[in-house]
């Protein structure tokens, strides 16, 4: 046993070819975070990869009651006509278009991603970076390309607990974070920056010329799995923006430009009416707000872990 | 007869004081109004508006009167053409309505 921190097995408990075995076949009950997942995969290369980045994450038995089930199986068609694809489908349905299996592995992923944003409305879901550090969560609620996910990965190698560089997640009426810990999608130039920032880091194979760029895959820290049962109250929310050769300024945020900056960026305030109203009139309330502009990762990392620390 | 035959000024009510929950952040307010599950971020002046509205149904006139009387930057006029804009634009909000 390696540590689901509820004492079960985790999927790198499982030997590598019966992991790959039960994705081709039945399928293998995977828990994210809040979120247990069947997962089925047709795709070698990606059950490798599953297997590499999810290995701390617990398994969950074939009785367990699912959150979804999700597939993702090579297409058929004339291999001289058709080029290659994958098909994503969750509960037998197609949220998209087949994609290109060279891209397999980010499709896995950004369909992942898709179904939690669609689907699971009983979570007030921010786009947003979430880490913990002294007990205390820190939201990075942004836009893509403001630098989230980068400054996520890079984080998670400076002292601070990977909750997820996508879902700000809390249950309305409560300001506890929810931990998602799973790869963290580092694109184009990011790559590069995380590796000379963290030459620990666990980072898969490039897949080019996604829709999103350049893509690759970082591992999530073990620790970060292994606690992700253990939520964190919303302490921080810095809404982060990175700009090519900026010095690192951490400006003040009123509570009613940060309460409209969080609305406009949840997935599903409009859709949970009051009770999002009031989760982040909560949040704001309980939290100190920051607007945060850097051009170097290093030294937004040490503001960020000051501010943590309370040194600022 | 009806307000428009007869001439009379429209009067303005607030949408009903169960219709909308309230934040005051300093001189920021935020707004929820329950019937269109929308969340409106107004100034301290709109929140006013509506306050007095709720309280008693006015004309924009009258409001505008009250208003400049409390700040001696602008005549009566401009006030009340600045806050005719602001109730319409309430008004497709659902915040206020006309009797």
């Amino acid at each position: 046993m390696t540590g689901a921190g509820h004492g079960g097995q985790v999927v790198s408990d499982l030997p590598a070819e019966t992991f790959a075995a039960r994705l081709a076949g039945p399928g293998l009950g995977i828990r994210m975070g809040p979120f247990h997942t069947r997962v089925q995969v047709g795709v070698p290369a990606v059950q490798a990869a599953l297997y590499r980045f999810y290995g701390a994450h617990p398994v969950v038995a074939d009785d367990d009651v699912f959150s979804f089930h999700v597939k993702l199986a090579p297409t058929r068609g004339l291999p001289l006509v058709h080029r290659p694809r994958v098909r994503f489908s969750v509960d037998g349905r197609r949220p998209h278009e087949d994609m290109p299996l060279a891209q397999a592995l980010p499709v896995f992923e950004w369909g992942l991603n898709l179904v939690v944003a669609l689907r699971c409305y009983g979570f007030l879901m921010l786009h947003a970076g979430v880490l913990e550090r002294n007990g205390q969560a820190m939201l990075l609620p942004a836009a893509p390309g403001d630098g989230k996910s980068t400054l996520c990965a890079g984080l998670a190698f400076r002292g601070w607990r990977l909750f997820s560089d996508e879902f700000g997640l809390l249950r309305p009426g409560s300001t506890d974070m929810l931990p998602v810990p799973r790869p963290v999608a580092l694109k184009n130039g990011s790559v590069e920056i995380i590796r000379a920032f963290a030459p620990a880091a666990d980072i898969g194979p490039l897949t080019r010329n996604t829709r999103k760029g350049d893509v690759a895959h970082l591992k999530p820290p073990a620790d970060a799995v292994q606690r992700q049962h253990a939520p964190a109250p919303a302490a921080l929310v810095v809404f982060p923006r990175w700009e090519a050769g900026a010095a690192v300024e951490l400006e003040d945020l009123s509570p009613a430009e940060a309460f409209m900056r969080l609305a406009v960026n949840a997935f599903n305030y409009e859709l949970l009416g009051e009770a999002a109203f009031d989760t982040v009139r909560r949040l704001v309330e309980g939290a100190r707000c920051f607007s945060l502009r850097y051009g170097d990762l290093e030294a937004a990392a040490e503001h960020l872990g000051a501010l943590a620390d309370g040194e600022l | 007869m009806s307000r428009a035959e007869s001439n009379a000024p429209v009067l303005w009510r607030a949408s009903p004081v169960e219709d909308i929950a309230w934040i005051r952040f300093d001189d920021e307010y935020v707004a929820y109004h329950r019937p269109s599950v929308k969340t409106h971020f107004l100034n301290a002046a709109t929140h006013r508006l509506l306050t007095d509205l709720l309280v008693e149904p006015a004309s924009a006139a009258t409001v505008a009167a009250a208003f400049a009387g409390d700040s001696s930057a602008s005549p009566v006029g401009d006030v009340e053409k600045e806050l005719r804009a602001t109730l319409s634009h309430l008004e497709s909000l659902g915040l206020v309505g006309r009797e």
